[in-house]
């Protein structure tokens, strides 16, 4: 495939003459002893510039924002809770007396361009550390590049291998895995709503993940009696909706987009049976005072409920007052625009306790979550309490049940957590640098 | 492939001056660019020849396909098989991959070729939405949205050893090699008589018939080389990044092609590389100022097919030809003529 | 659910969204059959009036009052794209269509600044379901297809039975004969454009309260649209309203008996082989 190239490597390509005779061939040639004569033994690029030696007076946060896109609803709060949270922190003497700045790249919801901003963040804007996109494929994909770029990441996606087979030891999840999710839900599910279940999921890995858990914790204690997959971008559900059977009690869906809108109006039109629960992922970013009596009753199993009044305490105000809810004209996305606000939080607590001042005590910031630090509610952490288990970097916290009623969000249930709801599926911390 | 070809590809010619340019500059590239502007450089190489395997097909036959994204996906998932289930060298599954979608692309080629110009469009844009759907819904095999990650192996070059892509500066110079080729390869075919027919068929596909030309047979022979050559930048971008998802084969990633294609110039090959290159950098600039760098990208697109159907390398003409206004510069195999074959 | 009551709900819900596809496409292949333009833009144009939609409604609080206003303000961005963008380079088949996906892509991103990232929805006017047979369906979605149906037959005797309708179809089998008879080729090409733009809008606006309303909702409708059309035959109005039928029956009857993905699949499938066996169309080279 690749032209010869000339047996003394050590060339520069001026020294070459092009031959008339085949010009191009003849500078294929001479790039490829170009190469070979600049390759000489660099090793893989180690990203940032961490800020000199002494002491940092500048840390850079990374946010791989997923800004257009399927997912341009979460990007926008990220963003901009984020900036509100910088601005607080570097008013109030920023992380150990360190200025802190953010930068932003769009990754477009898509996995190569998302890599490409975590490159971006990296190599170009220096920054020491990045919280990931709220797109698990974003996240899949990023993961083993900031091993190799030797940042720690903290993705936002939600995919149980994130923290699992694809997870690597600079991967660090605040946020809750689609498993956790899952299995509170189906607690919840079997003892409120019924025994007989129907799965109807988005049939793509997101949907077909929770399809996967749900079913793994139904089974035993009730039945799924079957699955109904619909097709990504599928705007009319009517004919998926009839595949329902008449005995289901309760029919989990985790749809996204505008199936997961028409499925709320159309299963109501059509008397679906069973009582709907699925992820809050369904309708974040979606406004649902506009739903009619038909939604009523379908409940999501969530982080923080969406609406001040379901969850009124001082740190849940003080978050909202960082992220200017009340100012912006969009919906909010309340079950998650608070995680890369509390990744931040952990990020000045690692930093803190560890003493951190550049990129050479990266290993040290990532040993402090292996020893499973736990923290409270506060205004740094406003959702709750949480936990890290070392093994796996997977973060555990409370989680809530909101249920639409009369175009509002409202909390039917506060399931408290205090120890991990599934066994780590990768020993992350025996993972190499 | 070729049997009599022109003196065109033996020697060089003034007209050649922006092919050479080119190559000097992405060979001096490594030498300014930061790292990310390594793995930037190195992506839109890899863009650039998707762009070229795209103007090989439309550029010169006229015919616009919107489902290439179907070859590039197939590409990228093939040398992805190759490596992660059949343990293939790097080198060897690129070749695979520019096989098999060459083979893939005869089949749908089939299918595509045998409907008027219009229906071409629209059965390539329903290729492309079947592929996705498969691709999304076959998490087992592809990954789905979450894709695959893919260690690509070392790269074992003849006398000059073992290098791996995780060295930015292999990885640019490895991805330029394969680009050169492959350009070097489909400038011959276009300079060949099969290039000619080519043009034929797109200046006006009924005299070729009467010229008794077998029309289907060329078109099917351009959607195989443009799709072979496709699923070799396929291979290639995931070699860059290490990663393969169903989002290969999305609409976007079709429209890319035609725009890079458009805003460099058609039928110039090159003006899709130099597209790819110019859409990359703005974006990447753009990108930092504003989240709306899509708006541009739509302005720019919009404004360049309204004022130089022909692409930047079309305006570069224009402007040679003011400047030198005694007409020394010949015929270059740019389509200077605005005529596309209408639906007959 | 016992196989009949899935298969009736098949046949309302195939006769139903295929008439709203034909509502759409109809506009597209308008456009195409009259000015030779492939219309990348057309799903954008549907977005474009839903959002315009929500905004009225949301500044107005009435539902028809969106019906009207959305329709008029997206067929004005039509002919004002037809008369400045894509007049000059008309003669060009691959041309407009790439500059129509330029729009595709600034419509999108303009939706995206200012109606923003988020979903939002209209709510139905008409908020019953009928119950029948032990079945039940939305009202409104009936009354969607109802309106399709009469605004199909409006764009018909519009064209059969009016002045500009003529000059419309004249002008597309003989333009140098309608040019010479003084029809003002112009304006009939820039009122079709502004039509069938017109056309998508209120198709956007009608079926917000169904699909919910999104910057990105252009995209999976703009798919669906183009395949009907050329099943249907370029520029021909019945074959659309055939293929959209077909479609819808193919998709709905398919999802009852297998797996819904690979309805879909087998669908475009099929599509595809229609194409291949009549290339022109069902109706083979339909006349308006």
């Amino acid at each position: 495939m690749a032209p010869d190239g000339k047996p003394n490597a050590k060339q520069s390509v001026s020294n070459r003459s092009i031959s008339r005779r085949s010009a191009l061939r003849g500078l294929g040639a001479a790039s490829l002893v170009g190469l070979a004569g600049c390759t000489g033994g660099s090793n893989n690029g180690d990203g940032g510039d961490g800020g000199g030696a002494s002491g940092p007076d500048k840390i850079t946060i990374g946010l791989q924002a997923d800004m257009t896109g399927v997912l341009a609803s979460y990007g926008y709060w990220h963003k901009r809770v984020l900036e509100g949270y910088v601005e607080e922190l570097n008013a109030n003497d920023g992380i150990n007396g360190a200025e802190v700045e953010l930068v932003v790249e769009d990754t477009a919801t898509d996995s190569k361009q998302g890599v490409q901003a975590m490159r971006k963040l990296v190599q170009q804007e220096g920054a020491d550390f990045v919280i990931g996109s709220q797109s698990s494929g974003v996240s899949i994909a990023t993961n083993p590049l900031a091993k190799q770029l030797k940042v720690p990441y903290f993705p936002i996606g939600e995919a149980p291998s994130i923290t699992g087979a694809d997870g690597t030891r600079w991967t660090i999840r605040n946020n809750h895995s689609t498993n956790h999710a899952a299995i509170l839900a189906v607690q919840y599910g079997l003892e409120n709503l019924g025994k007989n279940w129907t799965i109807m999921y988005q049939d793509y890995a997101f949907g077909q993940q929770y399809t996967e858990w749900v079913k793994r914790e139904v089974e035993g204690s009730g039945t799924v009696l079957t699955e109904i997959p619909v097709p990504v971008g599928t705007s009319d559900l009517n004919s998926y909706l009839n595949k329902v059977p008449d005995d289901t009690e309760v029919l989990f869906n985790a749809l996204v987009g505008p199936s997961a809108l028409n499925f709320l109006k159309q299963s109501a039109d059509l008397g679906t049976s069973g009582a709907r629960l699925g992820p809050i992922a369904s309708v974040e970013g979606v406004d649902v005072s506009g739903l009619d009596a038909g939604a009523d009753g379908a409940a999501y199993v969530t982080m923080l409920p969406r609406r001040l009044e379901e969850a009124d305490n001082e740190y849940n105000r003080h978050l909202r007052d960082i992220a200017r809810v009340d100012e912006s004209d969009q919906v909010l996305n309340g079950g998650h625009y608070f995680v890369s606000y509390e990744a931040l939080s952990w990020i000045k607590d690692a930093v803190t306790e560890t003493g951190w001042s550049s990129e050479s005590d990266n290993q040290a910031f990532i040993e402090w979550f292996e020893t499973g630090p736990s923290v409270e509610q506060s205004n740094a952490y406003p959702q709750g309490k949480k936990m890290f288990r070392g093994t796996d970097h997977q973060a555990f916290m409370d989680m809530y049940i909101e249920e639409i009623s009369g175009g509002k969000l409202t909390v039917a249930e506060h399931i408290e957590v205090s120890e991990p709801t599934f066994d780590a599926q990768s020993d992350l911390s025996a993972m190499s640098f | 492939m070729s049997t009599a070809v022109s003196t065109a590809g033996r020697t060089l010619k003034p007209r050649h001056a922006i092919w050479v340019l080119l190559l000097i500059a992405a060979a001096i590239v490594p030498f300014v660019a930061g790292e990310f502007g390594l793995f930037l450089g190195a992506s839109i190489l890899a863009l650039g020849l998707y762009g070229a395997s795209f103007d090989l097909l439309y550029g010169y036959t006229g015919l616009l396909s919107f489902g290439h994204s179907v070859f590039f996906g197939v590409g990228a998932y093939a040398a992805t098989f190759a490596i992660n289930d059949y343990a293939i060298g790097a080198i060897t599954s690129l070749l695979i991959a520019f096989i098999i979608t060459g083979i893939v692309a005869i089949g749908l080629g089939l299918i595509a070729v045998r409907v008027s110009s219009h229906g071409f469009v629209i059965v390539t844009i329903l290729l492309a939405l079947i592929a996705h759907l498969a691709a999304s819904s076959l998490t087992g095999l592809t990954g789905g949205t979450d894709g695959l990650t893919v260690l690509v192996p070392m790269v074992n070059l003849p006398v000059l050893g073992e290098f791996t892509l995780f060295d930015p500066m292999f990885r640019y110079y490895f991805t330029l090699v394969v680009l050169v080729v492959s350009l070097f390869l489909m400038y011959r075919v276009t300079t060949s008589p099969v290039g000619l027919a080519y043009r034929m068929i797109r200046e006006n596909e009924k005299r070729a018939r009467l010229l008794g030309y077998n029309v289907t047979l060329y078109k099917l022979s351009a959607f195989m080389l443009s799709g072979a050559f496709a699923g070799l930048a396929g291979a290639l971008s995931m070699y860059i990044s290490g990663f393969v998802s169903a989002s290969e084969f999305s609409l976007t990633v079709s429209g890319d092609a035609i725009i890079f294609t458009l805003i460099g110039g058609r039928g110039t090959l090159i003006g899709a590389v130099v597209g790819a290159a110019l859409i990359e950098l703005v974006a990447n600039q753009v990108s930092e100022l504003t989240d709306a760098y899509p708006l541009f990208i739509g302005v720019l697109l919009v404004t360049t097919v309204i004022l130089e159907p022909e692409g930047l390398l079309g305006l570069l003409k224009r402007v040679k030809e003011r400047v030198l206004s005694d007409d020394s510069a010949e015929q270059t195999e740019s389509a200077s003529s605005r005529e596309v074959p209408g639906n007959e | 659910m016992a196989l009949a009551s899935d298969l009736t709900i098949a046949l309302i819900n195939g006769l139903s969204w295929g008439i709203t596809i034909a509502l759409i496409a109809l506009g597209l292949n308008l456009i195409f059959g009259l000015l030779e333009i492939v219309n990348m833009a057309h799903g954008s144009l549907y977005m474009l009036g839903a959002v315009t939609g929500w905004f009225v409604v949301d500044a107005t609080g009435s539902f028809f009052l969106a019906l009207l206003i959305a329709p008029i303000a997206v067929a004005v961005i039509g002919v004002v794209l037809e008369r400045v963008v894509l007049r000059p380079i008309e003669d060009d088949i691959s041309i407009t269509l790439i500059a129509t996906f330029g729009f595709l892509l600034i419509f999108q991103q303009l939706a995206l600044l200012t109606f923003g990232p988020g979903t939002r929805t209209i709510e139905a006017p008409i908020t019953a379901t009928l119950q029948f047979a032990g079945l039940s369906y939305s009202a409104y979605r009936i009354v969607v297809a109802v309106v399709s149906v009469l605004l199909i037959a409006l764009l018909y005797a519009f064209l059969f039975r009016t002045r500009m309708g003529m000059w419309m179809r004249g002008v597309r089998q003989d333009l140098e004969t309608a040019s010479a008879l003084g029809v003002p080729t112009s304006q009939v090409y820039m009122l079709t454009f502004g039509l069938g733009a017109a056309f998508a809008a209120l198709a956007g606006v009608l079926l917000a309260p169904i699909v919910s309303v999104n910057h990105l909702m252009g995209l999976d409708i703009l798919a669906v649209a183009f395949i009907v059309v050329i099943v249907g035959g370029l520029g021909s109005l019945q074959g659309v309203l055939v293929a959209s039928l077909l479609y819808a029956f193919l998709e709905n009857f398919g999802a009852v008996f297998i797996a819904p993905v690979e309805a879909r699949i087998l669908t475009l499938v099929i599509m595809i082989v229609f194409v291949l066996l009549r290339p022109d169309g069902v109706f083979e080279e339909g006349a308006i």
